[in-house]
Formats: C-alpha cells, structure tokens, sequence
C-alpha cells in the first residue's frame, strides 16, 4: 500500500489570478489531504472556476502557486495531468460517439492501454451507474446522465485528485443525491476532492472541510459547524455617546470579547464575540459604567453575509 | 421433394460443423486480440475519429459522391470517346477528368477538415479536456493529421482504381501516375499540417472566421493550381521524365517539403505546449537543419554549374549569381524567423531553467537555442552571417579548384558590400523592432502576429517616408535613388547589384548602415545579457524523489560468472 506523503495532495500557495483590472483570485490559500472532501463555497463570480482552471492546469496564476501531490501547476502540468481528475462547469461533446466510445477515448487519451483500458471504462460505468446506457449516444443524454457520464471521464484514469467544478449545479434533487453518494464514496477511497458550489447547503453533507471564497477572497476555512458558529457570534458592533467617545476606548481595550476598535467623534465601532445575549450584558455594563449611551446597533459581519447568500442559493 | 437426411450422417455432419465454427471461433477471437493490440498503440484521437467518421452522415455523403463523380466520368468518357477508344491514346484525357475528381477532395476536404477538426474541439470545449489528459501536444497533432490521412486514403482508394483504368487506356506512363499522385498526396498533408497550425492560431471567434474564409479561398487556389499543375505535367511531363537533373530537382523539392513539415508541425505543437515548457528550442532546431538543407543544396548546384560548363568547355559559370540568390533567400529567411522569435517571451520559466546547458562550451553554443528575445535575435544573425561565410567560402574555393571564372555579371566588390550592408539592415531592422517590442511588452501582450506586423510596418514606413520626403521637396520627376533612402532596405541593396560597378553611395551605405546596427545592437545588449546569464536551477525535490521511486535500484547485477553460483 501507499505510505502517507508528507505533502497533502492539494496545496494552494498565495495564489493571485488578475484579469485586467479584476481580481478574480486573492491570495488565496489552503489545502486538501487524501480522503478529504474540499467544500468551495462562494458566490457566482467569486472565484471558483478561476481557482480551479488552475489547479487543473488550464490557467497560469498571476502570482503565487499551486501543488498537486507536491509537483507545481506551473511547472510541472505533465506530472499533474497524470494524477487529476477536472469536471468543468461545462460538458465537452462530440457528435457520433456514444457513452462507451466516450469513456474508451478518454481512457486512451489518458494512456491506458487493453486489459487496463477495459477494466476501467467498465468500472467507470459501473460506478456512474451508466452501464445500461453503454451504446446511447451522448448528444441524447439527460442533464443527469451527461453530469454522470462527465464525472465517469474523471474518474476514468484513477487519479488520486478530484476537482468537480458545480458537480451538482442543475440536477434534480435525486439526481444530486445520487452525484453526492459517488462523491463520498470516492473519498472513501482515499482520493481527495475539491467541488465547488455556491449553496452550501448542498454539499454540507459530504465535506469533511469547507472554504467560503468571495471577491476573490478566502474569507473562512473550517468545518461546516465551525464556520457557521464563527459566523453567528462574530458581530460588528456600533456605538455613540453623547459629547465624544473618546473615554470609551480604554474601557473596551480591557474586555476580552471586543477586537478591533475604531473611535471616530461620537462613534465607537469594534467587533464583538458572542451570541445576542451577550451584547445585552455588553450594553448594561456600559451604562453602568457611566457612559452617555445614546445609540447602540449590532450588525452581521461580512462573513455571514456571504455565509448567508450561500446557504439560501441566492445569486448575487 | 424433401430428402430425409438418415440420422447418423446428420449428426456427423453436425458435430463437424461446431468443430468448423469452433475453429472460425478462435479465428476470430485471434483477429479480434490482434486488432485490439493493434488498436491499442494507435493514437487515441485516430480511433476516436475514425470511429466518429464511419458513423457520420456526411463522410459517408462525400465519398458517395466521388464514386458517383467517378462513374459518371468514366461512362461518359467512354460514350464521347466511341470506337476510338481501341485504337488513340486517350489516357492522358480520362486521368485529367479523374484528376479533377480527386484533387478535390485532397486538397480542399481533407486540409479543411483538419483544420474544422481542432478548431471545433477548441470551440465545443473539448480541447481543454484533451490538453488536461496524458496526450502530448505532438499526440494530439498527429492523431489528427493521421486521422486527415485515413479519410484521405479512402478517397484515394475510390478514384485509384480509375486511374488505374487510365493506364490500359495507352497514353500515361505508370511513372507519370505514381508521381502525380505521390505529390497530390504529400500536397494534401502538407495542406492538413497548415490548416492545424491555422486552428491553433487564435481563439477568437472573429480570428477563426476570417482565418477560415481566407484558408478555403486558399485551398481554392491551390485546387486549381494542382489541376493545372498536372495537365502541365501530363502534356509535356513525359519529355523530362528521363533527365538526371529532373529528378535532382524532386529530391530538392522533397528535402524543402519535408523540413517545412517538420517546421509546421512544431509550430503547431508549440502553439498548444503548456506555457512553462520549452516551445522555441525544438523549432529553432529545425530552422538550423532546413537551413542546412538549402545550403547544402545550394552548394551543390554551386558544383553542378561549375562541372556543366567544365564539361562544356565554357571557362565562365556563374557561381556568383547563385550565391546571391541564396544568401537572399537566407536573408529573407532570417528576418522573417528573427521576427517571431523576437516576439517571444523574455520570461525563462523554471521549468527550462533546469535543463540549462552548465558546461563553459555548452554555454557558449547552446544559449542560443534556449527560448527568449535576445537570445532569438542573436541566433538569426548568427545564423545568416555565417551562411554568408559559407557563401563566400564557395565562391573563392570552387572556381580556384576548377580554373573557371566567376564574377561576370556582378563583380566581387558587388557582392561583398552586398552582404556586409545586408546583414546590417537584418541586425538593425530586427534589433529596433525587438527594442519597441521590449517597451511595449510593459504595457500589452505583444502575440507573435502582432510583432510580425510590427515589424512589416517598420519595414514599410522605411521605404515610404524617404519617397514621400522626395515627391514632396525634390523636383517633380525626379526618381533617382540617392542616400535620402539608406532606409530602405530593398532599393539599397537593389542598386547595389543592379550595375556592373558600385555606385557612389554604396561607400557610405557600407559605413552608415553597420554602425547603425552595431548602435541597435548595444541598446539591446543589456536585455540580451539578462537572458544569457540565466543559470540552471535544481530539480525540485518532488520530482526527484519521484524519479527515484519509478526507477528503484537495480538489483545488484552479477559482476563476473562467478557471483552467481552461491
Ligand atoms: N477569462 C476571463 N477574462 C476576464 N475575466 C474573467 C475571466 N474568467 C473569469 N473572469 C472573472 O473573474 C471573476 C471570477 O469568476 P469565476 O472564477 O468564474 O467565478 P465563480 O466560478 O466563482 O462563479 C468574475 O468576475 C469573472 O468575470
Ligand atoms: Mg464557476
């Protein structure tokens, strides 16, 4: 068997990609180990497709690098190639080939070569449940079928490194259960998974890891529970006191749940760390304390924004 | 009447029947593993499309229309010809009437549908996917042009029998056949290699448009031209089937076919080569060696004229004409090739730094042929002064081996500044476009098509502002050449050739013009030296490791007969 590398099998390095004067990708960095389902969560827009045209070696970064199983996308695509599997957002057809002609071509494109090239289009077929569908040509495949088929051609050459672009974008519910099953089932057998999606929700189950991308910008890494906790006690908080806030900054400074404090005039503003009692025990003790309170808001910062958009599905 | 077979016969005979197709069984499982193995070490895409191709409408379309073309023909043919068919040669006719019916497919449908082949998969996405798998760029270009070549075989195979036809018709040679046909063929792949150099030249939609409006008028062209091409050849070609030099002249044209291919082919696969990997060092290689070929062709028919007029008793040959013409051809060569691989990127990856050259003299020679500007720049001066050398070489040692005089139409001093003064317009021309391409690299993308343009335009505007300075300020009808044009290439170096002596400005053109280049030279110098320092980088450790697992160490071999006996 394989020993663990000492290397995770995705790595993304201060990655920068700027088209013109957009920032598609923002330094951003993380990593995938083997087994591991790799949630990308963002927003339409935000970054994923350019991050993973990347990996998959069909872009060139700005800046900044990217490592599949230790070898880099820009150096060393050839090494890459041979171990990655890509899904794009898109299905690339040819006429009069049907689904096993398909999966054979790519089989050889990817070297494999007689018993090898045949036990594995059969097992890429069995996998996908596309077996019964064999000789149907692919221009008259079905969303979900084609979604099938598209993820049987990645999957076909066993590669250690999986990147799905919207695996799931578009299909019916069933359809999406079936897709989220092979993906759980291919990281049960150790490869590493990058997929991407802009509802949350419908990959919650699967990923061991998600990262919440926006602008550009890898704006939170963790599990699903974590981030959304992060995201529910992490508020910004607004104050004004009658006659300068001035007296106020010492008196925050010595509280631990208060961070990044900025006075301006009237106006105190800083991020607070709690649940929404905590921000009642937060404003009594400063009254108490004396201070002219005249105006007290909280809201949601950025991160559940975004955190927001992408559980509901909402295209921004 | 119903014959009652007796039972023991009947199942005798039915045993041996599964004993015979027991043993077609096997037979045929043989074929088929053997097809299989075959299948399997050919190229993917090949399989794919030939696959695709028997399935398609429109393949199946084509070629039933060329045997319906053929028939057609050939019945017609027959009822115009009538009874004299048995007794004129009317041969030459038919295979002309089938030639039309073949060139067609060969040298419109076939290059074309190379060309639509990878332009579609660019435009249906699944290029990006192919690029992404094992295949290498070189695979991808082959599998397509084989697959070009197995539909070409299947037009050939509709018309050869015809042709054959033509044969027993008197009137064409077998020679003249195979001939015309092993050229059709070769024209038809070498068309199917531009049109996929065409495909990978731009991704845009209006760029592809264009691109292939233009390719088919192209094709048209050439369409009509082979045609016309072989009514030539089969009217008057039977007379120089026979010269010796007749045949020299094919193998010149073959060499020239064969390493423009070559040239293509490379241009292609270096156009969808990964960006980090090394696309210039294969193709500049190949210019080294089509160079090499036209020298060593041009020096022989250096020799072949000499001996001509040798044998004939004439002291005169002119030797001299064809060095001019050659080192015009290198000149244009050169230019050309230096304007594109001036246009390349200064960046050297990482991945070419790790195969730089380390030893002093490695350094020294090879540098050249690593990808960049500066050292693309060096490379095409290089290139041509020394075919110059050889140039001049030939013309002292040839006509001094042989007691023949040379230099009649243009004089040795003709030729010398010739050279000196054209090599500097080469260095100046080059040297001043790659300077504008490096200020206007910090800016914008400059794509190769745009620096050729560049540099056409730098060309142009060289010849054109010292004529329009002369229509404007000098008196009208003046069309002298004077030093107003040193600036233009064409008619400088033209005047000085044209005459029998040297005119006048050509003492401060040999002055004028190499300093200038010499002063373009050192402005680029800086740049060129930045590239030429570049030292070869390790190997990351990944990849050595992974290097060392492919290959584990050898088990200790027997090192003498007596190792083994324990
Ligand atoms: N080839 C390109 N040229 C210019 N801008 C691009 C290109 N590809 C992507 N972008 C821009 O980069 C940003 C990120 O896009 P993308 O990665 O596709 O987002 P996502 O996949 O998260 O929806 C968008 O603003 C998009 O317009
Ligand atoms: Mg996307």
């Amino acid at each position: 068997m394989r020993t663990r590398p000492s290397h995770p099998l995705i790595e993304l390095r201060r990655l920068h990609r700027y088209f013109g004067d957009t920032k598609a990708v923002r330094d951003v960095s993380f990593e995938v180990d083997a087994g591991q389902v790799f949630g990308f969560i963002g927003p339409n827009g935000a970054g994923k497709t350019t991050s993973m045209r990347i990996l998959a070696t069909l872009d060139d970064p700005t800046a900044g690098d990217a490592f599949i199983d230790g070898f880099s996308v820009i150096d060393d695509p050839d090494r890459v190639r041979r171990r990655l599997g890509f899904m794009p957002d898109y299905f690339g057809t040819y006429p009069n080939v049907n689904v096993k002609e398909y999966l054979d071509f790519f089989a050889r494109a990817y070297g494999l070569r007689g018993r090898e090239r045949i036990a594995a289009v059969e097992h890429a077929m069995d996998f996908t449940l596309l077996n019964t569908l064999a000789e149907k040509p692919i221009n008259g495949l079905s969303k979900g079928m084609k979604q099938r088929l598209c993820l049987g051609r990645t999957m076909v050459h066993d590669p250690g490194v999986l990147i799905l672009d919207e695996p799931a974008a578009g299909l019916d519910p069933r359809a999406r259960i079936e897709v989220r099953g092979m993906i759980a089932r291919l990281a049960d057998a150790g490869k590493a998974v990058l997929i991407s999606s802009h509802i949350l929700t419908e990959l919650a189950e699967i990923c061991h890891v998600v990262g919440i991308i926006e602008q550009g910008q890898l704006l939170a890494v963790g599990s699903v529970d974590e981030i959304s906790q992060q995201s529910q006690l992490l508020r910004l908080v607004r104050v004004r006191l009658l006659g300068g806030a001035g007296s106020l900054g010492n008196w925050l400074e010595t509280r631990s749940d208060v961070h990044e404090i900025h006075l301006d005039g009237e106006l105190a503003t800083f991020s607070h760390h709690g649940d929404r009692e905590s921000e009642v025990v937060l404003l009594r003790d400063m009254v108490q304390a004396g201070f002219p309170v005249v105006e007290f808001g909280t809201k949601a910062k950025s991160l559940e924004d975004v955190f927001l958009h992408v559980t509901n599905g909402r295209v921004q | 009447m119903i014959e009652t077979p007796k039972p023991v016969a009947s199942s005798e005979r039915f045993l041996a029947t599964i004993a015979v197709t027991d043993r077609g069984q096997m037979v045929w499982e043989h074929i088929e593993a053997w097809l299989a193995r075959m299948g399997d070490r050919l190229n993917p895409i090949l399989v794919k499309e030939t696959r695709q191709a028997i399935k398609s409408r429109q393949f199946t379309l084509t070629f039933v229309l060329v045997l319906a073309a053929v028939w057609i023909t050939t019945f017609a043919g027959i009822a115009i010809m009538g009874p004299s068919i048995y007794y004129s040669a009317s041969g030459p006719g038919m295979f002309w009437a089938y030639y039309w019916i073949l060139a067609f497919p060969l040298a419109v449908v076939v290059p074309y549908g190379a060309y639509r082949s990878l332009a579609a998969e660019r435009e249906d996405n699944t290029y990006e996917l192919l690029s992404i798998s094992t295949l290498t760029p070189r695979q991808i270009i082959w599998g397509k042009l084989a697959s070009a070549f197995v539909q070409l075989l299947v037009y050939l195979s509709a018309v050869a029998p015809c042709l054959a036809f033509t044969y027993l018709l008197r009137g064409m040679d077998i020679l003249s056949i195979a001939l015309l046909l092993a050229y059709t063929v070769l024209g038809s792949m070498g068309l199917s290699v531009i049109g996929l150099l065409l495909a990978t030249a731009t991704k845009e939609r209006y760029g592809q448009v264009l691109l292939s409006v233009l390719f088919v008028l192209a094709l048209f062209g050439v369409f009509i031209g082979a045609v016309q091409l072989a009514y030539f050849f089969i009217e008057e070609g039977y007379q120089i089937l026979g010269d010796f030099e007749f045949w020299i002249v094919n193998l010149a044209i073959l060499t020239a076919y064969g390493t423009t291919f070559g040239i293509v082919f490379l241009a292609a696969t270096a156009q969808i080569t990964f960006t980090s990997d090394n696309r210039s060092t294969p193709l500049r290689i190949a210019m080294l060696i089509q160079m090499a070929c036209f020298i060593g062709w041009m020096a022989y028919a250096c020799f072949y004229v000499v001996q001509e007029s040798t044998r004939r008793g004439n002291r005169i040959a002119p030797v001299e004409e064809i060095v001019l013409t050659a080192s015009i051809v290198c000149g244009v060569y050169w230019f050309i090739m230096g304007t594109m691989m001036t246009a390349e990127s200064p960046v050297l990856s990482r991945r070419v730094q790790r195969g730089l050259p380390r030893s002093y003299l490695g350094r020294l020679f090879l540098t050249w042929f690593n990808p960049g500007p500066g050292t693309g720049y060096v490379f095409a001066i290089a290139n041509l002064t020394s075919v110059i050398l050889m140039g001049f070489i030939i013309l002292t040692v040839v006509p001094s081996w042989y007691t023949i005089s040379t230099f009649n139409a243009v004089s040795f001093d003709q030729i010398f500044y010739f050279h000196i003064i054209g090599i500097g317009y080469v260095t100046l021309y080059l040297g001043i476009g790659k300077y504008l391409i490096s200020l206007i690299r910090h800016f914008a993308a400059v794509p190769i098509a745009a620096a050729v343009l560049l540099q056409a335009f730098l060309v142009a505007l060289g010849c054109l502002v010292p004529l329009m300075i002369q229509i404007t300020f000098y008196p009208p009808g003046y069309r002298g050449y004077s030093l107003l044009h040193a600036s233009n290439l064409f008619w400088s170096l033209a005047e000085i050739v044209d005459r029998g002596t040297l005119p006048q400005e050509a003492y401060t053109l040999v002055l004028l013009i190499p300093s200038l280049a010499l002063l373009v030279f050192f402005l680029n110098f800086r740049a060129i030296a930045r590239e030429v320092r570049h030292e070869r980088i390790e190997l990351p450790a990944r990849i050595v490791e992974e290097e060392a697992a492919m290959r584990p160490p050898a088990a200790p071999q027997p090192q003498s007969p007596w190792d083994n006996t324990g």
